[in-house]
């Protein structure tokens, strides 16, 4: 897996949770079709492509990742910090 | 051939065969250490079982288990009759290279545009290839694949091939036997030919198979190349290939369009809608693949 999504700090794999999908095989085209995806690597979160044709810089996908969680909890009603991971990130790629 | 779905291990995989007690063909596909895994498939190639369980078993590399101790449990189910072997997908492999081919496809009983195709086109080239189907609903089955049989023509079936649509025994045989894909040199290219996606509905489909890449990006992937925003994916991914152009049936349109390494051939009906019988032909000219679309009136 990318180097970038492998090292998260603690802090943030307690919040997501990352499912890496190989190309190579019928359960990874399906995703990378639900996910309407064009290129490799790509990466959503939450179901959304954020990052087409490139595995982002750490510090940009912690950043991308905190603006959801925080947009999300910000509502009214949800609670925050329950320790779940609750975001998902998926990173479509290949294994050469 | 055994295929085994592995639980905590790096390769989703493990493929091998199993003769009597003797081991052979062992292949952990799909991930994992790529140097590793070969090296013990070299050190067990054709050992026998009794011998090397014990040295596989209760290996720990993560998960509590690991690439050996996956494959003991393998083979512990297949010699319980509690992992079924299955057939393996049949591949054909042209015995010696070819310059000038034409293919066809969805042939669907039609003798007379059968007949036609291998009386006129077939002494242009050096071989005539079909894709499915070679029968259809109605068709004149027996006798075109008895035509098939007489001639020696190579083909790779179609879904319907494959419903039982002739009356003779020997002419179901015939399309049972037959090859999934079809390989062959043409000049310096690899070429691959399947009819469509249903070879990965049978029992003995791996996604880790020799072409079965192709066939994924062909038909999952690309929808028959007729998703064109995923051709970026496409192109990364003919890196990967084994083969340099794949030629492909099963949606009735007739389309060549080159990306990244590999060319895709989608070959149509062999007669189409005027009454013309129609073909592909592929040829190595000038050190390149060329590729058209050709008509024979009737």
């Amino acid at each position: 897996m990318a180097e970038s999504v492998k090292v998260l700090p603690p802090e943030i794999q307690k919040i997501i949770t990352v499912r890496e999908w190989d190309l190579r095989t019928r359960e990874g085209i399906k995703r990378f079709t639900e996910l309407r995806a064009r290129s490799l690597p790509s990466v959503a979160l939450d179901g959304e492509l954020v990052y087409e044709a490139v595995i982002p810089p750490q510090e940009e996908l912690i950043a991308a990742i905190r603006e959801r969680y925080n947009k999300k909890h910000a509502k009214p009603g949800t609670s925050r910090g329950s320790g779940m991971a609750e975001k998902i990130v998926d990173v479509l790629m290949t294994d050469q | 051939m055994y295929i085994y779905r592995t639980a905590g291990i790096c390769p989703p995989e493990i493929h091998f065969q199993l003769t009597g007690n003797v081991l052979t063909g062992v292949r952990f596909v799909g991930g994992g250490c790529r140097g590793n895994a070969r090296l013990i498939s070299r050190l067990l190639e054709g050992r026998d079982v009794d011998e090397v369980l014990p040295l596989l078993k209760g290996i720990s590399c993560r998960n509590d288990t690991s690439c050996p101790d996956q494959l003991a449990r393998a083979i512990a189910l297949a010699r319980e009759g509690k992992l079924r072997a299955s057939d393996e997908i049949r591949i054909y492999e042209a015995p010696a290279p070819h310059w000038k081919v034409a293919v066809i496809s969805e042939v669907a009983g039609n003798l007379p545009a059968f007949q036609q195709v291998i009386a006129t086109v077939r002494p242009k080239v050096e071989m005539l290839y079909s894709l499915g189907n070679l029968t259809g609903p109605g068709g004149a089955n027996d006798a075109v694949v008895e035509l098939a049989r007489r001639e020696k023509i190579i083909f790779a079936p179609g879904p319907f091939d494959r419903t039982l649509p002739c009356q003779k025994p020997e002419n179901q045989d015939y399309l049972l036997q037959a090859p999934l894909f079809l390989s062959f040199q043409l000049g310096k290219k690899r070429v691959l030919g399947f009819t469509d996606g249903f070879i990965q509905e049978l029992d003995g489909f791996s996604d880790f198979s020799l072409y079965s890449l192709e066939l994924l990006m062909v038909c999952n992937l690309s929808d028959y190349l007729r998703n064109e925003e995923v051709y970026p994916a496409l192109t990364a991914m003919t890196e990967q290939f084994a083969a340099d152009a794949v030629f492909f049936a099963g949606t009735g349109a007739w389309k060549h369009v080159r990306l990244g390494k590999a060319d895709f051939i989608n070959v149509g009906p062999l007669e189409n809608n005027g009454g013309a019988v129609q073909y592909a032909l592929l040829a190595w000219e000038r050190e390149e693949l060329r590729v058209s679309f050709e008509a024979v009136g009737r």
